[in-house]
């Protein structure tokens, strides 16, 4: 659903920001495209070559999309609603290490792309499947340290958890969220976020310019059309984890908070709510990576390995110090 | 149920662990190992050690198994490649000596208790809490080992460039 309407965001925005119309001929807007790309996909023959590893080229797309769906469930979408008398968090694992399960589930996701390119037989797959697999290990390790601040801030690994402790504010309009009390940690989780699910400036996996299509360059029909929604849906749990642990998840901003609490409305009419102010932020987050795609050119290789290495490992490892002298001294 | 999981997880490990061994393909091999550390896993929640079972997918099936199989990929040994290795006093005397640990362990009824501290709810405080006590001397060894290991292999690394 989600990797539906954004193919179509993404493909009105890019056209948008270059002064074109984009795809507007399938239903209001072309926003019936989505579905027509589907049907396309699914009708299109399935290419099989001689030279592919038949089972690894069957299995990789599977297991690139897998992991992909596995990290969404820990995600807290809302707070506690009531069902039929029910209380239901809006969330499908509200596990006390959600942080680094979904780290540990989206690692798994390079074994698909690096599978599937070696599977090809073919050397721009494979090379592509290699630059994304170092890169994508490179970066990791800088998505990981930059939590790190964030752990230590609110002081537990459960995304609930994180979320409700970050209502609430200082000197009553700056909220308590992530991107207020870890600004350094957020700047780097979102460029790892970016680099991460292989988007622009960082899709050397895909380099159209340099290797035609990457890791994918052999597959058609609903195998490729598996990766492309693998790496849809990894961009909207980067763009949820983001919100979550930088924007206050679920909470509304401090002065909206009163205005809404004030309204004395049932606690579902609030969780809609509270729903509806995660969504915006993702929303926002999304907007981003479309709109950094199409403004930012590609980096070259030894830039990017760099810049993961040398720049952003080493700030990440200062933010936690520096976080934990903040706390040691101010708290 | 969570027997019958088990079982079930447990025949699919070994077929992984044997595939491991048997397939002539390094990077079969290399791929059936990342399956038995993701079904090791598996136990590992099947005993509600769920930090245990997360961080053994974050680094080993996520981490460590993919600069294995990164580097067994750009090699692309064809099993022509291969010697064929012919150890095979050695490999039963081996094989032999680790069985007969395994069995001297299973028979020692020796209480196991420091697991529970894994078992229990919101165990990454209780782990914490054991790590920063009773074995914060193994904990800090441990780290200065991987430190020393880090510069090692960059020390080794600049000294074959130049």
């Amino acid at each position: 659903m989600n990797t539906t309407i954004m193919t179509w965001v993404e493909r009105r925005g890019s056209a948008f920001i270059q002064g074109r119309i984009g795809p507007n001929r399938v239903g209001p807007l072309g926003l019936f495209q989505p579905i027509a790309d589907v049907i396309k996909f699914i009708m299109k023959e399935d290419t099989y070559y001689p030279h592919v590893n038949k089972w690894l080229f069957i299995l990789a797309p599977a297991l690139s999309l897998i992991p992909a769906v596995l990290a969404l469930a820990a995600i807290p979408f809302g707070p506690v609603i009531q069902i039929f008398g029910y209380q239901t968090p809006l969330q499908i694992a509200d596990l006390h290490i959600g942080l680094i399960y979904i780290l540990a589930v989206s690692s798994l996701g390079i074994y698909g792309i690096l599978l599937g390119g070696w599977a090809s037989n073919n050397k721009y797959s494979f090379l592509g499947s290699l630059r994304s697999c170092a890169q994508m290990v490179s970066y990791e390790i800088a998505l990981g340290l930059s939590i790190v601040g964030v752990i230590m801030v609110y002081g537990s690994t459960s995304l609930s958890e994180i979320v409700i402790r970050q209502g609430g504010s200082f000197l009553g309009f700056i909220p308590k969220w992530g991107i207020v009390t870890q600004p350094l940690a957020f700047i780097l989780f979102w460029i790892a976020a970016f680099a991460e699910t292989n988007r622009l400036p960082f899709d050397l996996p895909e380099g159209e310019t340099e290797l035609v299509a990457g890791y994918h360059t052999e597959y058609s029909g609903m195998k490729f059309a598996l990766f492309f929604m693998s790496e849809y849906i990894a961009m909207f749990t980067m763009s949820c984890l983001l919100a979550t642990l930088f924007l206050g998840g679920w909470q509304f901003p401090p002065g909206i908070h009163e205005l809404i609490y004030g309204l004395g409305l049932s606690t579902n009419i609030l969780g809609v709510l509270h729903f509806l102010s995660f969504f915006i932020k993702v929303c926002f987050f999304l907007w981003c990576y479309v709109w950094v795609r199409w403004t930012f050119p590609r980096f070259r290789y030894d830039q990017m390995m760099k810049l993961g290495w040398k720049v952003m490992v080493p700030i990440a490892l200062v933010n936690i110090i520096m976080t934990g002298f903040g706390l040691r001294f101010f708290l | 149920m969570s027997q019958i999981l088990f079982y079930v997880v447990a025949l699919l490990s070994l077929g992984c662990a044997l595939s491991v061994i048997l397939q002539r393909n390094p990077v079969y091999s290399a791929l059936s190992l990342v399956g038995f550390l993701f079904l090791q896993a598996v136990y590992f929640v099947i005993l509600r050690a769920y930090f245990l079972a997360v961080v053994q997918v974050l680094i080993y099936a996520g981490a460590i198994m993919v600069l294995f199989v990164y580097v067994v990929m750009v090699m692309n040994l064809s099993s022509d490649d291969l010697p064929r290795l012919h150890f095979k006093p050695v490999s039963i005397f081996l094989g032999g000596l680790f069985a007969s640990i395994l069995f001297y362990l299973f028979q020692s009824d020796k209480p196991i208790t420091r697991i529970q501290a894994l078992v229990v709810e919101n165990n990454i405080t209780e782990i914490a809490k054991l790590l920063f006590s009773e074995y914060v001397l193994a904990f800090e060894y441990i780290s200065f080992l991987l430190v020393v290991a880090m510069v090692g292999v960059v020390v080794l690394n600049q000294r074959t460039q130049s």
